[in-house]
């Protein structure tokens, strides 16, 4: 799950699977490690999300099982051992379905809220 | 309905739990370092940043557990699925594949054995054969079956 980082009443909590989504997309830019993918989502998105970790492990493992991303071991820039994940052809697919759907889901919920404000 | 690369991957793990429990342990231990490094950027002692990440990291164990049930190792559900995904695997024509328990160990929730001691398994077209400490422990092939051999017969190795 994704909440908002600090102040739960002021920062929203995303829709549910919005998550691998998430991950996805941030893996179609470049390579990471797990901590570089949390700290990607939260700098993008200007401190508004915070990923938990105890969220996006078993997220990444999900992931890897539906082979959407491959995991290696590699050598960071200060040479520290971290597992880099990549995203796979099958998850680039994937990813573009995601899209389409929450992209769907905004639109629908937009025309919901527009309907009730004009009726309202 | 899920591929052969699915079950493939799936198989790998149940094999493989101690190694990806390890893995997940440094992983997260890696990940609890750069939170600290972070927090003693902004000018935290060592030790306060290092507590600081343990704090926010929360709870590993809880942690590992969770991951641990997205793929599945439940120690009631493990002999299910390794079952259903070599099944599985054995209906893909001309696959061929090899999983390996990490571990020397005996059973356990995360010890090295897939099930019954089983220790390695090898796929060929439509035949498993699985092996375990001691040498060959049956083959069974043809397209429909358990997945685990009825008639288990050991070659003396």
């Amino acid at each position: 799950m994704v909440y908002g980082s600090n102040n739960m009443a002021e920062k929203p909590e995303l829709m549910p699977g919005t998550l691998d989504l998430l991950i996805l997309r941030t893996l179609k830019r470049a390579p990471l490690h797990g901590y570089g993918i949390a700290q990607s989502i939260k700098r993008t998105s200007d401190d508004v999300l915070t990923v938990e970790e105890g969220s996006l492990y078993p997220a990444l493992q999900r992931l890897l099982l539906q082979g959407w991303v491959k995991a290696e071991w590699k050598m960071t820039e200060t040479n520290r051992r971290a597992r880099f994940y990549t995203l796979t052809a099958a998850g680039r697919k994937q990813l573009g379905i995601e899209l389409s759907k929450f992209e769907q889901m905004v639109a629908a919920m937009g025309r919901v809220l527009r309907d009730a404000e004009e009726a309202g | 309905m899920k591929g052969p690369g699915y079950w493939w991957r799936k198989c790998r793990l149940l094999f493989g739990r101690a190694r990806f429990s390890g893995e997940l342990d440094e992983e997260m231990a890696f990940h609890r370092e750069q939170m600290a490094k972070e927090l003693q950027s902004e000018g935290m002692t060592p030790g306060a940043a290092r507590s600081a990440a343990m704090r926010q990291f929360g709870n590993a164990m809880r942690m590992r557990e969770r991951s641990h049930e997205v793929v599945g190792f439940r120690a009631e559900t493990v002999a299910h699925d390794l079952r259903y995904g070599i099944r599985q695997l054995r209906k893909s024509p001309g696959f061929a594949g090899e999983f390996h328990s990490g571990a020397t160990g005996g059973g356990g929730e995360s010890g090295g054995s897939a099930e019954n001691g089983v220790k390695r398994a090898c796929l060929t077209g439509d035949r498993v054969a699985l092996f375990d400490a001691e040498g060959l422990l049956g083959v069974e092939s043809g397209g429909a079956g358990s997945g685990h051999p009825d008639s288990k017969e050991r070659n003396g190795a």
